[in-house]
C-alpha cells in the first residue's frame, strides 16, 4: 500500500484526471440509475402488480382507431362480472385538484389536493395500507380515505377518523373513514383524497369518462379473460352489433405498461417514455464503458512506470498471483474513491434545480438500493480496468523488463488509440443525438398547429365568472391591450377532451367533443372548409351545433346540413367543417373532433378562457385580467394566467428534460473522453520528451511540435466522426419513429458535433503539449 | 566566425548555484576544427549548448558571423539554429519511430523545403555517408557506427555553417570511432567549421586546435 500512495504522489496529475473521469461517470450513472429504476419499477411494487389491468376499448368498427382509457359505468360494471377469471374490479374517476379543509376551519388550515372518486374494491385491488380507521365504512358516497401526509397537515395530532372535510368543488361534505399510507413516488396515485363514487353515472350509457381496473386471479390468464370479456360484450351486452365489431376492440393493459403506453386516448395516468428510459440506460452504459476505457488507458500508461518495481519484486520472490491481486486491488480502490467523489457530486446535484430534470428523488438517503447497485458497478469497474494491465505488466520476463525501458510500444499505443477512438465515436453519437433532440423539441413548439397561438393568454376562470360571461368580457375589453376573448371547455391543446360515441347512419362513431364559444373559430383563425362558422344564434338554440374537423369527415360519413345525436334528445346540427388543427400534443396524430355549441341546454359552463392581447402591453393585460377576475369573483385565491405558447411548451417538458439530460450526459462523456486523451498526451509527451528535444535541435519550432501532437488526434477525430455520424443517423431515424411530426435532420448538427469534439481535442492537446514543446531540449537529451 | 566574450553560465536550483562557465572568451575562424577538452563537469557540454543555441548564457556575448546571439528568445534561437548549426551527439539521438531516410530528412522538413529537394539532398548525403542501402531501416536495426553515420548525415544535410559534436565517438568501438573521425575531418576539409567536445586525446589529435576547460574556465 505504501508504494501505492507513493506512486499516486509521483503522477498526481494523471491520478486527478482519472479520478475526475471516474467521478463524473459514476455520478451520471447514479442519477440515471435512479431515474431508470423509478421508471422500470413504476406501479410494480404491488404484490399483485402483474395481475392488475386497466380495461381499454376502441371504436368497435374501426380497427385503426386508438384505444380509449375510459368507458361508461354500466359497461365497466357489467364487464367486471362477466368472467370468473376476474377477482375484483373497480372504478377510478380523477376529478382534478380542489381545496380541502376541515368543516368549520376554513380559515385555519386548508390544502390543495387531487380528488379521485373510487369504488370500494379499488382499495383491495391496489393494496391500500390502512394505518387507521376501517375501510368497511368506505361504503357511503360521502365517505373518504385520506393519505397519511395530508392527514398530518390537516389534523396534526387529532384523530382524523370521523372528521368531516369540505371540498371546494363539491356540493356536499365528506367524512374521513380511514387513513392510508402514502404510495411510493413511482405510483400512479399521488396522495389524492379518495371519495366513494357511490351510484354516480351508474346507468348513464353515453358518458364514457371512467377508468376501470380489474385484478385477475392469475396473471397468465390475461388473454383468456380478455376473450371471455369480449365474448360477453358481443353476445350479452350488444348482440345486435356483434357482426360489425372488429376483433381487437377491447384489451387489458397492465398497470406498469400503462405508464409507458402513449397510444391510448383520454389517458391521464402519469406517463414515462420507454424510449427515454432506454436512451438513458444506454447512455449510462456508454458512459461507464468510456470510464472503464479511460481507466484501462490510464493503468496501461502507468505500466512503464511500474514495470521495473514489479519485476524487481518478482525476482525477489513475490508470487505473480499476489502481484496481480495487488494491482487489481489498487484499481478497485481508485474506482471506489472515484465513486466517493461521485456521491458528493450527486449530493450537490440533488440540491440544485437540475434535479428536476428527472422524476425521481435524487437525495442520497432516498436511494439506498441504487447506491449499493452503483457501488457494485464501481467495484466491477475497478476489477475490469485492473485485470488487463495487471496481467500485461507482470507478463514480461523479469530479465527483459528490468533492463529495458518500456516506453510506448507500438502495440500498446495502438490498443490505446483504438480505445480512445471508441470513446470518440460514442461522444460524436451522443452530441449529435443531444443536438437533434433539441431540434425536434423546438420543431414541435414552433410547429404550425393550424391555429394562431401568438400573444394569446389562457387561464381557468371560476363558475361565478363564467356565469357573468358577457359582462366580464365587456370589462376585459375596456382595456385596449385586450383584443379578443373566447371561452372553451378546457385547454385547446390537451390529451383529455370529452370522448363521445354515437350511432350515426348505422355506424358507431367516436370523436372528441370540445365545447366552445361561437367566436372560437374566428378567434384562433382556424380555416373553415365547408359550411359556415358558428354564429351567436347557435347559443340560443335548444339543441347543439357541431363543426367537425377534416379528420372526422374522412373517418365517418357525416354530412353538413344534417343532424346527428348531440347532448340532448334533439339531434344536433352539423353546420360546417374546419381544416385539421392539432388539438393534442404533437406526439399524436390528428383525430376526429367536434367543436360544439351547447345552446340553451348547456351541460356545464365553459370555464377555460383565452384572451388575445396586443404584444406591446403584456404586463397591463396580465394585470387587467387578474384585476377583473378578482372584481367579478372576490373569493378567487390563485390566479394563474399563462401564455398559450408557454402552456404548450409544458406539454413537451418531458422531452425537454430528456434533451437536457442527454446533453449533459454527452458533455460528460466528451469530458471523460478528453480526460482520456489528456492522460494519453501527458504520458506521450513524457515518453517522447527526447524525441521532442531531437526535433527541436533539428530545427522544429514550438508550433510545429504542437502540430505534430495534434495531427494524429485530428485525424483520429475525423475518422471517428466518419464512423460515428452514420451510427448517429440511424439512431435518430429510429428515435424519430416515436413522433407523429418529425423535424428534418439538419446537417449543421453533424458539423457542430465535429466542431465541438475537434475544438476540445485541439485545445486540450495544445495546452498539454505546449509544456513539452517549450521545455529546454538540453534536459531531455542529457538523460540517457 | 565565432566570437565569445566574457561568457558565463550559472545553473540555479533552490539550494545550489553552479558556475558552469566562468567568464570565458575565445574566437573560432571559419573552417577551423576545434576540440574542447576537460574533465567531467568542467562545462564542455554547457559551452556546446550555448554555442548551439540550445541554451542562453547567463551573461556575456556570443556572436556568430557578427550577429549577437546571447539572450535570444526561444523562437529567435530556433530561427538562427535552423539550417545553420548541425549537432552530433554521443548517443546518436535518432528518433526510433522514424527510419534512416526520415531521420536525416528532419532538418530539411523544418526548413520547409520541397519534397523533391529534400529527396535529392538526403540521397546525396546518405550516399556520402555510405549508408544509402540502409535508408529504409530503423535505428534499432543498425549498428552503433551506422547509427552515428546517420546522425552525422542528419547534422550536415542542410549544409550548416557550424557542426557541433558532443563526444561523437564515445559510444563507439575504436574502428567505428576512427571512421567517424575521418568523416568529420573530411567534412572539415570541405569547409565545415567543427567544434567537438571529447575526452579522447586520440580524437582531439584530429583537430587543429584544442580548448581546454577546467571548472568553467579556459586554461
Amino acid at each position: 500500500m505504501n508504494t501505492f500512495f507513493r506512486s499516486i504522489k509521483s503522477v498526481k496529475l494523471s491520478y486527478i484526471l482519472n479520478l475526475a473521469g471516474l467521478a463524473a461517470a459514476f455520478a451520471t450513472l447514479l442519477v440515471i440509475m435512479i431515474q431508470v429504476r423509478y421508471d422500470y419499477g413504476f406501479d410494480k411494487f404491488y404484490t399483485d402488480s402483474d395481475k392488475i389491468f386497466r380495461i381499454e376499448f376502441k371504436s368497435e368498427n374501426d380497427p385503426s382507431s386508438p384505444y380509449l382509457s375510459r368507458i361508461s359505468r354500466p359497461l365497466g360494471e357489467a364487464l367486471i362480472g362477466s368472467t370468473p377469471g376476474i377477482a375484483a374490479g373497480g372504478i377510478v374517476n380523477e376529478e382534478g385538484i380542489s381545496e380541502i379543509w376541515i368543516q368549520g376551519e376554513e380559515k385555519t388550515t386548508s390544502l390543495s389536493q387531487k380528488i379521485s372518486k373510487i369504488s370500494e374494491d379499488i382499495v383491495k385491488i391496489f393494496e391500500f395500507k390502512i394505518l387507521s380507521g376501517d375501510t368497511s365504512a368506505f361504503r357511503n358516497p360521502n365517505s373518504a380515505i385520506i393519505s397519511q401526509s395530508d392527514a398530518k397537515i390537516l389534523f396534526t395530532d387529532r384523530d382524523p377518523i370521523g372528521q368531516v372535510l369540505e371540498i371546494k368543488s363539491y356540493k356536499y361534505p365528506v367524512t374521513v373513514v380511514a387513513v392510508y399510507k402514502d404510495f411510493p413516488d413511482n405510483s400512479n396515485f399521488s396522495g389524492e383524497l379518495f371519495v366513494n363514487i357511490g351510484d354516480e353515472y351508474l346507468t348513464n350509457q353515453s358518458e364514457w369518462s371512467f377508468t376501470y381496473f380489474v385484478k385477475l386471479y392469475d396473471s397468465g390468464e390475461r388473454e383468456k379473460v380478455t376473450n371471455e370479456m369480449k365474448e360477453y360484450f358481443k353476445t350479452t351486452l350488444y348482440p345486435q352489433e356483434s357482426d360489425s365489431i372488429s376483433e381487437d376492440f377491447m384489451r387489458l393493459s397492465n398497470i406498469h405498461d400503462i405508464y409507458f403506453s402513449k397510444d391510448v386516448r383520454y389517458d391521464t395516468a402519469k406517463k414515462g417514455n420507454i424510449n427515454i428510459t432506454h436512451t438513458l440506460l444506454s447512455i449510462a452504459i456508454l458512459i461507464i464503458i468510456i470510464a472503464v476505457i479511460n481507466f484501462i488507458n490510464f493503468a496501461m500508461a502507468m505500466v512503464p512506470l511500474k514495470i521495473r518495481g514489479l519485476n524487481t519484486r518478482k525476482i525477489l520472490g513475490s508470487g505473480i498471483f499476489r502481484l496481480r491481486a495487488n494491482l487489481i486491488l489498487e484499481s478497485v480502490i481508485i474506482s471506489l474513491i472515484g465513486y466517493g467523489f461521485a456521491l458528493l457530486i450527486v449530493q450537490y446535484f440533488s440540491g440544485t434545480t437540475y434535479s428536476s430534470l428527472i422524476s425521481a428523488d435524487t437525495a442520497l438517503a432516498a436511494n439506498r438500493a441504487n447506491l449499493s447497485i452503483c457501488a457494485v458497478i464501481a467495484i466491477l469497474t475497478g476489477v475490469m480496468a485492473g485485470v488487463y494491465p495487471a496481467i500485461y505488466s507482470t507478463s514480461f520476463s523479469p530479465a527483459v523488463a528490468i533492463k529495458g525501458s518500456f516506453g510506448l510500444t507500438p502495440k500498446g499505443r495502438r490498443i490505446r488509440t483504438i480505445l480512445i477512438a471508441f470513446q470518440y465515436i460514442i461522444s460524436v453519437v451522443l452530441i449529435i443525438f443531444a443536438l437533434f433532440i433539441n431540434v425536434q423539441s423546438r420543431f414541435m413548439k414552433r410547429y404550425d398547429m393550424g391555429y394562431n397561438k401568438e400573444n394569446i393568454l389562457n387561464t381557468r376562470v371560476t363558475n361565478t365568472i363564467a356565469r357573468q360571461k358577457s359582462a366580464f368580457v365587456a370589462k376585459l375589453k375596456e382595456n385596449p391591450a385586450i383584443k379578443d376573448v373566447t371561452f372553451a371547455d378546457g385547454p385547446l391543446l390537451s390529451n383529455s377532451k370529452m370522448g363521445w360515441g354515437r350511432m350515426y347512419k348505422g355506424v358507431h362513431v367516436k370523436y372528441d367533443c370540445y365545447p366552445v364559444d361561437p367566436n372560437f373559430i374566428s378567434f384562433f383563425n382556424i380555416t373553415i372548409l365547408e359550411g359556415r362558422d358558428f354564429i351567436e344564434e347557435d347559443n340560443l338554440k335548444s339543441n347543439g351545433t357541431i363543426i367537425f374537423n377534416e379528420a372526422a369527415m374522412n373517418a365517418y360519413p357525416f354530412v353538413v346540413g344534417e343532424g346527428m345525436g348531440g347532448h340532448t334528445d334533439e339531434p344536433a346540427d352539423i353546420v360546417g367543417v374546419v381544416k385539421n388543427f392539432n388539438f393534442q400534443p404533437l406526439q399524436y396524430a390528428i383525430n376526429p373532433i367536434a367543436l360544439y355549441i351547447f345552446g340553451t341546454n348547456t351541460w356545464r359552463l365553459q370555464t377555460f378562457m383565452f384572451v388575445k392581447i396586443s404584444g406591446e402591453y403584456v404586463k397591463e393585460a396580465f394585470n387587467h385580467i387578474e384585476k377583473s377576475m378578482r372584481e367579478f369573483d372576490p373569493t378567487i385565491k390563485d390566479v394563474n394566467i399563462t401564455f398559450m405558447d408557454e402552456s404548450i411548451g409544458k406539454l413537451y417538458a418531458k422531452e425537454d428534460n430528456l434533451a437536457k439530460l442527454i446533453l449533459i450526459s454527452s458533455i460528460i462523456s466528451v469530458f471523460i473522453s478528453i480526460i482520456g486523451v489528456l492522460g494519453l498526451i501527458f504520458f506521450e509527451t513524457q515518453f517522447r520528451q527526447k524525441e521532442i528535444g531531437i526535433r527541436k535541435v533539428a530545427g522544429a519550432e514550438v508550433f510545429e511540435i504542437i502540430k505534430m501532437f495534434n495531427i494524429s488526434y485530428i485525424k483520429l477525430t475525423f475518422i471517428c466522426f466518419a464512423a460515428g455520424s452514420p451510427i448517429a443517423h440511424i439512431i435518430l431515424l429510429k428515435w424519430l419513429n416515436s413522433f407523429e411530426y418529425k423535424a428534418p435532420i439538419p446537417v449543421w448538427i453533424y458539423v457542430a458535433s465535429l466542431t465541438i469534439v475537434l475544438t476540445i481535442t485541439v485545445a486540450a492537446i495544445s495546452l498539454q503539449s505546449f509544456r513539452a514543446a517549450t521545455a529546454n531540449p538540453v534536459k531531455s537529451l542529457k538523460s540517457e | 566566425m565565432i566570437k565569445v566574450e566574457n561568457l558565463s553560465k550559472i545553473f540555479r536550483t533552490e539550494e545550489v548555484e553552479t558556475l558552469a562557465l566562468n567568464n570565458i572568451s575565445f574566437e573560432v575562424k571559419k573552417g577551423e576544427f576545434i576540440a574542447v577538452m576537460g574533465p567531467s563537469g568542467c562545462g564542455k557540454t554547457t559551452l556546446l549548448n550555448v554555442l548551439g543555441l540550445l541554451d542562453n548564457p547567463t551573461s556575456g556575448s556570443y556572436k556568430l558571423d557578427n550577429t549577437q546571439l546571447a539572450n535570444l528568445k526561444e523562437r529567435e534561437r530556433t530561427k538562427h539554429r535552423k539550417g545553420n548549426i548541425g549537432f552530433i551527439f554521443q548517443s546518436f539521438n535518432l528518433i526510433e519511430e522514424l527510419n534512416v531516410y526520415e531521420n536525416v530528412e528532419l532538418p530539411l522538413v523544418y526548413l520547409k523545403m520541397s519534397a523533391a529537394d529534400r529527396k535529392q539532398l538526403v540521397n546525396n548525403v546518405l550516399e556520402r555517408m555510405n549508408i544509402s542501402h540502409r535508408a529504409k531501416h530503423f535505428p534499432h536495426q543498425l549498428s552503433g557506427g551506422q547509427q552515428q553515420r546517420v546522425a552525422i548525415a542528419r547534422s550536415v544535410v542542410s549544409s550548416p555553417k557550424l557542426i557541433l559534436a558532443d563526444e561523437p565517438t564515445g559510444n563507439l568501438d575504436s574502428k567505428n570511432g576512427k571512421d567517424v573521425m575521418n568523416l568529420l575531418t573530411e567534412l572539415n576539409r570541405e569547409g565545415s567549421t567543427i567544434i567537438m567536445v571529447t575526452h579522447s586525446q586520440n580524437d582531439a589529435a584530429y583537430a587543429h586546435r584544442i580548448i581546454s576547460l577546467f571548472d568553467g574556465e579556459i586554461v
